[in-house]
């Protein structure tokens, strides 16, 4: 019964503190930047945008190589082995672009889901396309 | 009661809420309809013979009209469907069964073909039909044909036991008696003339396999196929704020007054048999707690140019987008904005995510609302609390070695508590074990109460068990005192009945499904 009680207890302090659904991303993204986050150092440089300094590490050490744009030091990304690189040119990583590095590289029957903020953001003005070896198990 | 007879002129809320065990309950699944679960069972094995061994039911694809053809409803071959057993208390799985599919095309990928020749005898073409069956499946001495010239698809299906935590634990195949590891699934039945004379019972009786478990020595039965719906509610009536005379779903009397409107639909099925010594654990005691979970790739690309075998490409980690443990709990205890979470979230994490749902839920003040009868005054509902968070004690609470178990959401099951044979089941589970109406810690388990079937719902979940009706007593107070639940003692009911009946006393349980014609 003591159990129960404390269980009760637990409750109720939670339900005290309860505001709903946060929306927050649970990464976000410093001045526009393109979420990086994670630790463990790879060789992971990420793209970020608006001239922001997101910085963040790489996990797994990726090779995902990208560049920032509008002049920010943009290091970031890379989780999973370069899962979470910056677009090539320059330019920030697509959403396609994104999807297809995470089938690619990030397909995994042990691994957790890659979190919301690191693919909310993404901008989806220039979706990659993709050869018909993509759907037969090609990388592009 | 006279409130209640006031229920014509009662204002009514204007929102409304669903009481479907799980059947299209959250917006994003309604997208998905493929994997998203619809019912949970978990009990002893209550068929002859069968006592030590515990049966975990899981049902997909909601209300199956039976005719939909020519596809039906093949399991989602990109999906990873998962039965999960905690037995140490602790809300994380120890036990994971996974179960993914393959469709698989007859003759190379070309399905079934035909021969289209000019009447002249010109150039013959050999061309794919567009059914998935070219002839019947059931044959007229009781028999019935496997994939080949008739059949144009076959389903498939390989099931891994993950000890440990289910992406990171040790995974190992389980294996058909006999040998091998693929398990075949019966086509659905498309109906009478596919399977004549009643031909389709005897043929999905066939897919009932007889499988090695690692780590099990006990053999366990997997079969996975479409069933009858398993469910029965009032689900128009409810879904437009229980839209009935108040002075009928409070008669109890009455229940069973209205036909199943839902009767006639099927589900996908899970469904596994596999002993309790293979389940328990010392931590958890006799006690065990279930759940299942669907999980896609996080991941689509859409070909551009779909094949059958590749319409889509999809990659990334599994992301889980259903989850079903306790029924109605997604449907009249979840607020809508958080629904989607409820199905992409695990056990352990409730306390965090939907204390306030169950400590002071919104059924009750909706049902207050809509017939003018009080709910519960006493908050936290710690009577809720108890049912479906952690349990009774000396009923379905954990009693093992870990003195404490976490608060969380699953259907919980006394291994140790004998079974109530079929015919002999209360269809209102262990309600009437309790003592209630006095209490304020929760319910008290009173084994000599009449009609006291320890052996059902919320020990466990049986089939036959009418959890509308139970979850709508229970929400509105019937464990709690008449001071703090002044509508405790009205029996309510959706006036749709469910029972033991409805069911096969034999694994799997469910019946053979609906036929698309008769």
């Amino acid at each position: 019964m003591k159990n129960f009680r404390m269980a009760v207890a637990a409750f109720a302090i939670a339900a005290a503190s309860f505001q709903g659904c946060s929306c927050d991303p649970l990464v976000p993204n410093p001045d526009g930047g393109v979420t990086g986050g994670g630790t463990g150092g790879g060789d992971a440089t990420g793209g970020g945008t608006g001239g922001g300094d997101a910085t963040g590490g790489g996990t797994g050490g990726g090779d995902a190589t990208g560049g920032g744009t509008g002049g920010g030091d943009a290091t970031g990304g890379g989780t999973g082995g370069g899962m979470t690189g910056g677009g090539t040119g320059g330019g920030p990583t697509q959403f396609t672009e994104y999807a297809r590095t995470l089938i690619v590289d990030g397909t995994s029957d042990t691994t957790a889901p890659r979190p919301a903020a690191e693919f909310t953001g993404l901008p989806d003005d220039a979706p990659r396309s993709f050869s018909p070896d993509f759907f037969d198990g090609g990388a592009q | 009661m006279r409130s209640l007879v006031r229920f014509a002129g009662v204002a009514v809320l204007a929102s409304s809420f669903a009481l479907a065990s799980s059947h299209r309950e959250a917006p994003f699944i309604t997208k998905n309809p493929k994997v998203d679960g619809t019912d949970f069972y978990l009990f002893s094995s209550y068929e002859t013979g069968r006592s030590n061994f515990v049966t975990v039911i899981a049902n997909f694809q909601p209300l199956q009209d039976a005719y939909g053809g020519p596809n039906y409803f093949s399991m989602d071959p990109e999906a990873l469907y998962e039965l999960h057993i905690d037995n140490t208390g602790d809300a994380v799985e120890d036990l994971t069964f996974q179960f993914r599919f393959t469709n698989t095309l007859a003759n190379g990928g070309r399905g079934v073909p035909l021969t289209i020749a000019q009447p002249d005898g010109g150039a013959a073409q050999s061309v794919a039909i567009p059914l998935i069956n070219a002839a019947p499946i059931g044959q007229a001495d009781g028999g019935f044909t496997r994939i080949g010239a008739g059949q144009g698809l076959l389903e498939t299906y390989t099931v891994n036991v993950v000890r440990g935590a289910r992406r990171t634990g040790t995974a190992q195949p389980v294996s058909r008696m006999g040998g091998g590891t693929t398990f075949e699934k019966p086509i659905d039945n498309i109906g009478s003339k596919t399977f004549p004379g009643n031909t389709y019972a005897a043929y999905a009786q066939s897919f009932i396999y007889e499988a090695t478990i690692p780590g099990c020595g006990i053999p366990a039965r997997i079969f996975v196929g479409q069933r009858k719906e398993g469910f029965a509610v009032n689900l128009g009536t409810i879904f437009d704020l229980v839209n009935a005379p108040a002075g009928v779903i409070t008669d109890n009397s009455l229940r069973g007054a209205v036909p199943n409107p839902i009767a006639n639909k099927n589900v996908s099925t899970i469904a596994m048999e596999v002993d309790k010594s293979c389940l328990t654990n010392a931590a958890g005691g006799d006690v065990i707690g279930g759940w299942s979970t669907a999980s896609v790739r996080q991941a689509r690309v859409i070909n551009p140019t779909a094949t059958f075998t590749t319409p889509a490409r999809e990659g990334g980690a599994w992301a889980q987008v259903s989850r079903l443990g306790m029924p109605l709990v997604n449907e009249v205890v979840i607020g809508v904005p958080d629904k989607d979470r409820f199905n992409s979230s695990e056990p352990k994490d409730d306390l965090t995510n939907f204390a306030p749902y169950v400590t002071n839920p919104t059924l009750p003040a909706l049902i207050e609302a809509l017939f003018g009868v009080g709910a519960p005054r006493v908050f936290p509902r710690t009577d809720l609390i108890t049912a479906f968070l952690t349990g009774v004690p000396g009923v379905n609470a954990f009693n093992g070695t870990n003195t404490t178990p976490a608060v969380a959401e699953q259907v919980r099951l006394n291994t140790a508590l004998p079974v109530t044979p079929a015919g002999s089941q209360n269809n209102l589970g262990a309600l009437d074990c309790f003592a209630g109406r006095s209490a304020t810690m929760g319910p008290v388990v009173t084994p000599g109460n009449p009609g006291c079937d320890v052996a059902g719902f919320p020990n466990g979940r049986r089939p036959g068990d009418d959890v509308v009706d139970i979850a709508l007593r229970v929400s509105m107070g019937i464990l709690l005192s008449g001071d703090d639940a002044p509508a405790g003692a009205i029996p309510f009911h959706d006036a749709v009945l469910q029972d033991d009946s409805d069911f096969d006393a034999v694994f799997p349980y469910l019946k053979t499904p609906n036929a698309g014609t008769p």
